[in-house]
This record gives structure tokens, C-alpha cells and sequence, in this order.
């Protein structure tokens, strides 16, 4: 008997619902942001749902429509701004916690979302899918690359996160 | 390798144990994709009312005065009605967007309809600037009416293409980003 459509989607938001709040933490610093985005990419997600006849695992479904729901957020907003810096930099807007965001996150936790929103869009994309425990392959499902490509970003976002937690490096224990 | 591998688990443990627990409401966002559905709906009704409107009104009159400058103003019509459409259309397709796709192929269909925009926009031009041609050769004079509304619209057309221009470049720098460290073929 097929799943009516009110449950699969209640079903989703219970399974994926916690992963989605992060990946937009890692795409918007501002508290009503995330809230608009969330509030997109289940609004995407529902809309999408009927069409879902799974020829990806739910997960890659899912994580395909809330990156593509952030990409789309962002650019809106990066067009609303008046002053625009074309470099993807000015994407990382100001990295310091908001006070509600201070009491619930720790030290460690704080840093690496810091860490994470830090780097460019695209290797953050990498670093969250790969956070959420995406193998490469998935993680080439959902934003259409080869496995290679997954890990030539995966190498380069591990890098960069290594060296803004201050983490040892390889060869220096 | 090994200490680095624990060192990964530690952070996706890290991640994973994030406060994430305020979990939308389903019921709300139904709700709001039911009134975003009505509104979308009384939309559609509206601008297809306007449009049956305009196209019944410019074939009257064109049957009521069947000259070539009747003719040229039913054509003048059809052709900014068209471009209305065209402009509705893409707004709405970008709205519904191939969300679905992998970030790779959805950036690229971002950019094609950014570039379509941009097109759309100098066609709107040529429509204007045909109107102002029609109005010249069929009433020999300019209302400062009319000359408000095409004022209005070469701005809201030059917004348009600014707005699809600087969401060209921050797709384009977006795919920069992603290729060029990357190796060839990867």
C-alpha cells in the first residue's frame, strides 16, 4: 500500500529533520535566516515529494532539494544585499555567534561550525554531506559529481578544516 | 592514518551531537504550501483574465477598424502580451526550479535561466521601444502619461537585468570555485 503523502512527509521531517537544521546552520549565521531557509527547504521538499519515486535513497533525495533550496537562498540574498562583493569571501558573513546560538552550542561545536561556514560554499557543501555520514558515492549523487570529484573536495575541505581548528596536521604528531 | 581517521570520527560525533532538535511543524508548512497554492491559483485566474481581456479587446477593435494601424496596435499588443507571458513563465519555472537534481546540473539550469532573463530584458526593450515607434506613427504626439509608464518600465527592465546579472556572476563564481583546483576529468 503506498504511503499517503501527509505521512511520507512527516515521515522525513522525523528521519532527516535534525540534519537539515544543520546544513542550514552551515549556510545561514543569522537565527530568522535558518528559519526562512528550513522553512524553504521543507516547502521544496513537500512540493518535490509526489515526484520521489525512488531511484535515489531518500536521504540523497532529501539533501539534494535542501542544497539546491540553500544555493537559491543564498543568491537571493547575496542579490538583495546593495553592496555586493563578488568574491565568494563576502559569502562568509560575520562568523560570531548570535546570542541564542551562544547558549546552544558549546566551545567545540561552536568552532566547528565556525570552521565549516568558513570555507566556500562548495567544499562546505562537501564537509556537511560528508558530517552526515554520506559515503563519497552519495555524496556525488547529491550534487552530481563523480566519486573523484567528492574526493578531491573532501581532501580539500579536511585541509582547511585541519587548519582552522588548529588540528594536527599529518606528519607533525 | 589511523589517528587522523579518529580524529574525523570525533568531528562527525561533534557535528552530529548539535542541538538540532527544533524540528519544523509539518502541519504549518502544509498549511503554507496551501496558501501559497491559492495565491499562485487567484494569480494565474488574474493574469489570464487580463490576458483574454487585452487580446478581445485588440481583435475588436481590429474588426472594428481592420487598417494597417489597427493592425499595428493589435501586433503591438500581442507582442508585449507575449513577452509579458515569457517573462511570468521564467519567473515561475525558476520559482519551481529542478530542485531535485544534483547541485552540479541545478546551478547549471540556474545559470541558462539567468542568461534567459537577461535576453528577456532587451526583447522587453525592443517592445518598448516598438510602441513608442507605433505611437509615433499612428498618433504624431506623446502623452506625458505614456512617457511616465515607458520610463517606469526600461527602469524595471534595467533592474531585471542587473538582478539576473549579478545572479550570473555569483553562479559562475560559484562553479569557478568548485573547478578550479580541481583536476581535469575528475
Amino acid at each position: 500500500v503506498p504511503e499517503p503523502p501527509e505521512a511520507g512527509f512527516e515521515r522525513l521531517v522525523a528521519d532527516h529533520g535534525r540534519a537539515l537544521r544543520r546544513l542550514v546552520a552551515a549556510y545561514e549565521f543569522d537565527a530568522s535566516e535558518q528559519d526562512d531557509l528550513m522553512q524553504e527547504i521543507m516547502f521544496a521538499i513537500w512540493r518535490a515529494f509526489p515526484s520521489f519515486r525512488g531511484d535515489c535513497s531518500e536521504r540523497t533525495f532529501v539533501f539534494r532539494i535542501a542544497h539546491n533550496a540553500a544555493i537559491s537562498h543564498r543568491r537571493r540574498a547575496m542579490t538583495r544585499q546593495r553592496v555586493l562583493e563578488l568574491d565568494l569571501a563576502s559569502d562568509r558573513i560575520d562568523p560570531r555567534p548570535g546570542p541564542d546560538e551562544d547558549l546552544l552550542l558549546a566551545t567545540l561545536q561552536r568552532s566547528l561550525l565556525d570552521a565549516v561556514r568558513s570555507l566556500s560554499p562548495m567544499l562546505r557543501q562537501t564537509i556537511v554531506l560528508s558530517l552526515e555520514g554520506l559515503a563519497n558515492a552519495e555524496i556525488g549523487d547529491v550534487l552530481g559529481v563523480a566519486s573523484g570529484t567528492v574526493a578531491v573536495r573532501l581532501n580539500r575541505a579536511r585541509a582547511e578544516l585541519t587548519r582552522l581548528l588548529d588540528l594536527p596536521r599529518k606528519g607533525s604528531q | 592514518m589511523m589517528a587522523r581517521d579518529v580524529e574525523w570520527s570525533a568531528l562527525v560525533g561533534t557535528w552530529q551531537s548539535f542541538p538540532a532538535d527544533i524540528l519544523p511543524d509539518a502541519a504549518l508548512v502544509r498549511a503554507r504550501v496551501d496558501a501559497q497554492s491559492r495565491r499562485m491559483r487567484i494569480w494565474q485566474i488574474l493574469e489570464m483574465a487580463v490576458t483574454i481581456v487585452a487580446i478581445a479587446a485588440s481583435v475588436i477593435e481590429l474588426r472594428r477598424e481592420p487598417d494597417w494601424t489597427g493592425a499595428l496596435i493589435a501586433a503591438d499588443i500581442w507582442v508585449t502580451l507575449t513577452a509579458a507571458w515569457a517573462f511570468v513563465w521564467l519567473g515561475r519555472s525558476a520559482r519551481r526550479g529542478p530542485v531535485t537534481l544534483g547541485t552540479e546540473d541545478y546551478v547549471r539550469i540556474a545559470r541558462m535561466r539567468a542568461r534567459q532573463r537577461r535576453a528577456l530584458v532587451w526583447l522587453t526593450i525592443a517592445v518598448l521601444a516598438g510602441q513608442w515607434l507605433i505611437n509615433a506613427v499612428v498618433h504624431q504626439n506623446v502623452h506625458a502619461g505614456a512617457l511616465l509608464l515607458t520610463t517606469f518600465c526600461i527602469g524595471w527592465a534595467g533592474w531585471q537585468w542587473h538582478g539576473a546579472s549579478r545572479e550570473l556572476r555569483w553562479l559562475e563564481r560559484f562553479q569557478a570555485d568548485a573547478s578550479e583546483r580541481e583536476p581535469a576529468g575528475v
